[in-house]
């Protein structure tokens, strides 16, 4: 069985992705920079897992926050960037908190940031950053 | 022959027989210019997107009136002036370009 860490990443993924998806291409932890003929992509990863708490006896089950990034890129050449990447948030935003459990396979899936970032070269390009912090509760034992 | 009126011989005849590209407009006018877009990644999010960064290098004279706006077409592609030109002090001036919409 996969670890929290992959079971919550695939959970969105797999939301981002339902027909119709939020977008053209949406992949899971890209390493490369989003290609020249892409305009809009969605990058999903988890970025950090913590424990809630540290259970006292041993065998108590354990509540942890996964940090998820879900990045938004998008590209213009005539629009300001601002104005292509907010309906892409709002469609990964509203696609996420329509069911918060993502299907059950987290307690809840809650907002926490968005990060925008904007550049100009031959095209003007934007990235917004959604930073969501899943809960779990595993068995003691278990990382799943 | 002065020193201003070789180097402006030596910059003319750089952007005719060097310049990228083939057919360049400046604002409509046909200008000799040194073309470059070099691959670029623009800087946002945590893996950036791939671009380019076009540049139009034209002698001081051609880029007389160019301002931010203004339309530049290189072999059929058409852009436009990004940032204020950026005199070099030696007679020419560089344009920064992006894509029109």
């Amino acid at each position: 069985m996969s670890t929290l860490l992959a079971q919550t990443v695939t959970a969105v993924m797999a939301a981002l992705q339902a027909a119709p998806a939020v977008c053209p291409q949406v992949d899971r932890i890209r390493l490369r920079p989003v290609a020249l003929d892409t305009m809009q992509a969605v990058v999903v990863r988890a970025a950090a897992c913590a424990a809630d708490d540290v259970a006292l006896f041993s065998g108590q089950p354990i509540s942890w926050t996964t940090e998820l990034a879900v990045e938004c890129y998008a590209r213009t050449t005539g629009a300001e960037p601002d104005a292509v990447i907010d309906p892409l948030i709002e469609a990964v935003y509203t696609r996420l908190m329509t069911d918060p459990t993502l299907g059950g396979a987290v307690l809840a899936l809650v907002p926490k940031q968005v990060q925008i970032d904007f550049e100009a070269d031959a095209d003007k390009t934007a990235c917004a950053t959604l930073i969501f912090h899943a809960r779990h509760r595993a068995s003691a034992g278990s990382f799943s | 022959m002065s020193f201003a009126t070789l180097l402006q011989r030596v910059n003319t005849t750089a952007l005719k027989r060097l310049g990228g590209g083939t057919l360049k407009t400046l604002g409509g006018v046909l200008v000799d210019g040194d073309f470059l877009a070099p691959y670029t990644q623009s800087d946002v999010g945590s893996l950036g997107m791939a671009s380019s960064a076009p540049v139009l290098v034209v002698s001081d004279g051609a880029a007389v009136g160019a301002t931010v706006g203004t339309p530049v077409e290189v072999d059929n592609v058409a852009y436009t002036v990004a940032a204020p030109p950026e005199p070099d002090g030696f007679g020419f001036t560089r344009l920064v370009l992006e894509l029109a919409a």
